[in-house]
C-alpha cells in the first residue's frame, strides 16, 4: 500500500500538473519508437491476478491521490476493484488496457516513476473523454478506461473515507434549508441522493 | 381445505388501496382478512437496509449490473430501484409475464406486505371535473359515472388520514385539499417560478403535494429530509401500509392478515349470484384453501386485479368475473412520460441547500384548461427539480489527480430536469389478458400486456418538449438533452384501467360505487377502476374511491343488502 502523501492542495495541484506535463512530453518518444519498430515490443505477457491487482492499485493512486485527505488506495478502492473484476463487473478486456499502458510506458506501468504513470494515465484519460485526440487509443480501450475510472470514483466516494471525510455524509439531516450560501471550500454532501441520481 | 373463521370482507392485496380498504372496513365494524401474496415486512424492523451506508453494501448502492440484467431486467429500470431497495421489487425471473406492442411494457411491482406503498413516489393530487368529464366531452372512453363533487369529501377524508404536504393554489384543474405545510422550493426552482409565472400568467410552478409529513401526526414522525423513502421509513414520515393503514386496521382488533398467500380465484355462487369468497394457495407449492366472506374487495394493483377477475371463471361468467361483455382487461392505460428536457443552470454557484427534500417541483397542466387551445386532446403536467450535481460527474469528464479531487470536493453545477406526464387515451386494444399456455412461478397463467401509445400521446409529449425548452430558455439554462419520445408503457408506474367504471354493464365493468355491475358484493377499487388517466398522479384518487366504496359496502352490509 502506498504511503499517504500529506501535501497542501495548491502545491499538490502544481506538482500534479508538472507530472502530467513531464509524462506527456515523454510519450511521443516511446510511441514513435514503437510505431517505427513494432517488432521490438516484447511478447505480450499473460496477465495474472497479481499483475492486475498491482495495475489497479497504481491507477488508483494516480486517479485519486492522497492529499489533505486519504486517497483511493487508503480508501481500499483496489480491493473494491478486485472484487468487481472477480464478479465480472469490470470490462472483460481490461487486460488489453494494461498491455496498452505498459506499451506507452515502455515498461510495466506499475514500475514506472509516479510522474510517468501520471502522465500516461492523464493522456489516456484525455483521449478517452475526447479532451485530446492523438488517435492512439482505440475506441474499445477508451470505453474500458471510462468504465474503470467510473469504478474508481464509485469505490472512493462511496467508501467511508471518501464519503464522510473527503465529502460530508449526513444520513439524517433532520431539516431542509432550501436556500443557503455555500462557502468556497464547503464540501459537497455525498448523501445528496438526488444530486447523485442526476449526475 | 377451508379456513373456518368467518369474515365479513376479504381484501385482496395489501398496497395503498388494500391497506386503506382494510382500515376503512375494520373501522366500520367489519371483520376483515387482508391477503398478500408476498412476505411480511414489519414497520421499522423489516426495513433492513434503511440505515446502511454505501460502504456497508457490497456494490456500494449501485448494485450488480449482472444481477440487474439477469434477475431484475424490468424492475431495475425504475427510479426507486437500487441496492438498498431491491428486496421490495419482484424477481423478474421468477415472475415472468408476456408483453407485445412496439416496446415491451414495463410492469414494475413489489410482492410483499405493503406492495408498492413502500416504494411509491408519494405524489397526491386531486382530480377535477376537467378530468371526470373528459371522456364525455371528447368521446374517448366511457363517461365517468361520478363527478368531482362525489369524490371531494372522500379526498378530504383520505388527505386528513394520509397527511399530505402542499400549497393551496386555487387552480381549477388541480383542486386544493387539506394540506400540511408545504416543502420549499430551492433557489434555482424559485428563480424559475418567478420567471415562468411572469411570462405565462396561466402557469404555476409549485412544490409537489406529497404524502410526506411536515408535521407529526398520530404516532408518525415528521419528515427528516433524508430522501431515502423507498428503503422504508422507521419514522413513519411517509404514507405506506406499514406506517399508516395497517396499524389503524390492527387497532380495531378486527383484522386478520395473511402473507405469502396468493389468491388463485374469486369464488362465485351461481345460485346466490354473489361471490362467496376466494381460493388461495399458501407458499409456492401449498395446497389450495377456501376463505369465505360476505364481500370481496379486489385491490391487487391494476394488472393483478384484472388477472384475478379473468382467472375466476364459472358457468355464469365463463370468461371471468364481470367479463360477459369482453371488457375486463381492456382500456388499460399508463401515463405517457418523457424527460422533456435536462439543462445546466448557471449563475447560482454560491447557492445551495441543506437536507434532502423528498419532493419535486411541479408545473400543473396548462393546456386545454379553460378552453381548447391546442391541436391535441387533454393535457400534460411537468414534474422535476433542480439540484447540485454530485461527484459522479467526474466519471463523465476528463481529469484525474489532485485537481479533479479538488473540483469534486465542492458541490457541482446546478442541473434541472423537467419530466412530462401526459394523459393516455383509453383504447380497447390496450389490454391485459391471460396467456394460458404459460404459467408463472406459482402455477398461475401468465399475464399478457398488449400496449402502445397513440398519436395524441405523442403530440402531447412533443408539445411538452417544446414548452420545456422554451421555459428553460427563459432562465438562460444550457440544455443538455431533450426528448418527446414516450418511454415504454409502464415507466410511469401509473397503470390504470382494465375494469373501468361506467354507467352501463355493456360498456363498463364497475358501477359508480366500484361494484362489479352484475355482482353487488364484489368491489374493485385500485387503478383498474379508472376510466381515464388525467395527467396528474392517480393514487390519491384510488384512495378516495376505496374509502368511498368501503363506506358504501359497510352500509349495504348493515342494511342486509349483501
Amino acid at each position: 500500500m502506498a504511503k499517504r502523501r500529506d501535501i497542501g492542495t495548491r502545491s499538490t495541484a502544481l506538482r500534479d500538473r508538472r507530472r502530467v506535463i513531464a509524462g506527456l512530453a515523454c510519450l511521443p518518444l516511446v510511441n514513435s519508437g514503437m510505431a517505427s519498430n513494432p517488432g521490438s515490443h516484447a511478447v505480450v505477457k499473460k496477465i495474472g491476478d497479481a499483475d492486475r491487482a498491482q495495475f489497479l492499485e497504481a491507477i488508483c493512486e494516480v486517479v485519486v491521490p492522497a492529499t489533505e485527505s486519504p486517497g483511493a488506495v487508503e480508501a481500499g478502492v483496489p480491493a473494491y476493484l478486485a472484487m468487481m473484476w472477480h464478479e465480472g463487473l469490470l470490462p472483460s478486456n481490461l487486460d488489453n488496457l494494461i498491455h496498452e499502458m505498459d506499451r506507452l510506458a515502455g515498461q510495466r506501468l506499475v514500475g514506472a516513476p509516479y510522474a510517468r504513470k501520471s502522465a500516461i494515465i492523464s493522456a489516456v484519460d484525455a483521449e478517452a473523454f475526447g479532451a485530446a485526440s492523438s488517435g492512439r487509443l482505440s475506441e474499445d480501450l477508451r470505453v474500458v478506461w471510462r468504465s474503470v475510472k467510473r469504478q474508481i470514483l464509485i469505490g472512493y466516494y462511496t467508501s467511508e473515507v471518501g464519503a464522510s471525510k473527503e465529502l460530508r455524509y449526513e444520513l439524517v439531516p433532520r431539516r431542509y434549508d432550501a436556500d443557503i450560501l455555500l462557502e468556497d471550500d464547503a464540501p459537497a454532501f455525498s448523501s445528496d441522493w438526488r444530486a447523485l441520481m442526476v449526475s | 381445505m377451508t379456513m373456518n373463521e368467518a369474515f365479513d370482507a376479504i381484501v385482496v392485496g395489501s398496497g395503498v388501496t388494500g391497506g386503506l380498504a382494510a382500515k376503512e372496513l375494520t373501522e366500520r365494524g367489519l371483520r376483515v382478512v387482508m391477503i398478500e401474496r408476498g412476505p411480511m415486512i414489519e414497520h421499522g424492523d423489516g426495513y433492513q437496509t434503511e440505515f446502511l451506508a454505501p460502504w456497508e453494501l457490497r456494490f456500494r448502492g449501485f448494485g450488480s449490473q449482472k444481477e440487474k440484467e439477469q434477475v431484475y431486467p424490468v424492475q431495475s429500470k425504475g427510479g426507486a430501484f437500487d441496492e438498498w431497495t431491491k428486496a421490495y421489487f419482484v424477481n423478474d425471473a421468477l415472475h415472468p409475464y408476456q408483453t407485445d406492442g412496439p416496446t415491451p411494457f414495463q410492469w414494475r411491482r413489489g410482492y410483499q406486505l405493503g406492495g408498492r406503498s413502500l416504494t411509491w413516489a408519494r405524489h397526491c393530487y386531486r382530480w377535477s371535473d376537467l378530468d371526470f368529464t373528459a371522456n364525455a366531452n371528447d368521446g374517448h372512453g366511457v363517461d365517468w359515472p361520478i363527478r368531482y363533487s362525489d369524490l371531494a369529501p372522500w379526498y378530504e377524508h383520505v388527505e386528513e388520514f394520509v397527511g399530505v404536504s402542499g400549497s393551496a393554489e386555487g387552480l381549477p384543474q388541480l383542486p386544493d385539499g387539506k394540506f400540511q405545510p408545504p416543502m420549499l422550493l430551492n433557489a434555482v426552482e424559485r428563480h424559475m417560478k418567478n420567471v415562468v409565472e411572469a411570462a405565462h400568467p396561466d402557469r404555476r410552478l409549485i412544490i409537489g403535494r406529497v404524502a410526506n409529513l411536515t408535521q407529526k401526526k398520530e404516532g408518525r414522525g415528521r419528515c427528516l429530509y433524508r430522501n431515502i423513502c423507498a428503503r422504508g421509513c422507521s419514522y413513519g414520515a411517509y404514507f405506506s401500509t406499514q406506517s399508516a393503514t395497517l396499524p389503524a386496521a390492527r387497532a380495531t382488533g378486527r383484522l386478520t392478515l395473511l402473507t405469502d398467500t396468493v389468491v388463485e380465484r374469486i369464488d362465485y355462487d351461481d345460485a346466490q349470484k354473489r361471490v362467496s369468497g376466494v381460493t388461495v394457495r399458501k407458499g409456492a407449492d401449498g395446497a389450495s384453501e377456501k376463505i369465505s366472506a360476505r364481500l370481496v374487495f379486489v385491490c391487487a394493483g391494476s394488472v393483478n386485479s384484472v388477472a384475478v377477475l379473468l382467472r375466476s371463471t364459472s358457468p355464469a361468467f365463463p370468461k371471468g368475473l364481470g367479463n360477459n361483455h369482453d371488457l375486463v382487461g381492456r382500456y388499460f392505460m399508463d401515463h405517457a412520460t418523457a424527460v422533456s428536457a435536462v439543462a445546466m443552470v448557471p449563475g447560482f454557484d454560491a447557492r445551495g441547500y441543506f437536507g434532502n427534500r423528498p419532493n419535486n417541483l411541479i408545473i400543473p397542466r396548462f393546456r386545454n384548461v379553460h378552453r381548447s387551445d391546442a391541436e391535441f386532446l387533454r393535457g400534460y403536467g411537468f414534474q422535476g427539480g433542480a439540484s447540485r450535481t454530485a461527484w459522479l460527474r467526474g466519471a463523465k469528464q476528463a481529469g484525474i489527480g489532485a485537481e479533479m479531487k479538488r473540483q469534486l470536493h465542492r458541490a457541482g453545477p446546478w442541473k434541472i430536469l423537467l419530466r412530462a406526464y401526459a394523459e393516455c387515451l383509453p383504447r380497447a386494444d390496450n389490454r391485459v389478458s391471460l396467456d394460458h399456455g404459460k404459467v408463472d412461478g406459482q402455477g398461475l397463467p401468465q399475464v399478457r400486456i398488449s400496449f402502445s401509445y397513440g398519436a395524441n400521446e405523442r403530440a402531447l409529449l412533443a408539445d411538452a418538449e417544446s414548452e420545456a425548452l422554451a421555459m428553460l430558455r427563459l432562465i438562460k439554462a444550457d440544455v443538455l438533452s431533450h426528448s418527446a419520445e414516450p418511454e415504454p408503457g409502464g415507466s410511469a408506474v401509473h397503470e390504470m384501467g382494465g375494469a373501468r367504471m361506467g354507467r352501463s354493464p355493456k360498456s363498463s365493468v364497475l358501477n359508480a360505487n366500484n361494484q362489479v355491475h352484475e355482482i353487488p358484493n364484489l368491489f374493485v377499487t385500485d387503478g383498474a377502476a379508472m376510466s381515464s388517466t388525467a395527467c396528474q398522479n392517480p393514487t390519491l384518487t384510488y384512495m378516495a374511491l376505496t374509502a368511498r366504496a368501503s363506506a358504501y359496502a359497510a352500509e349495504l352490509l348493515k342494511e342486509g343488502q349483501l
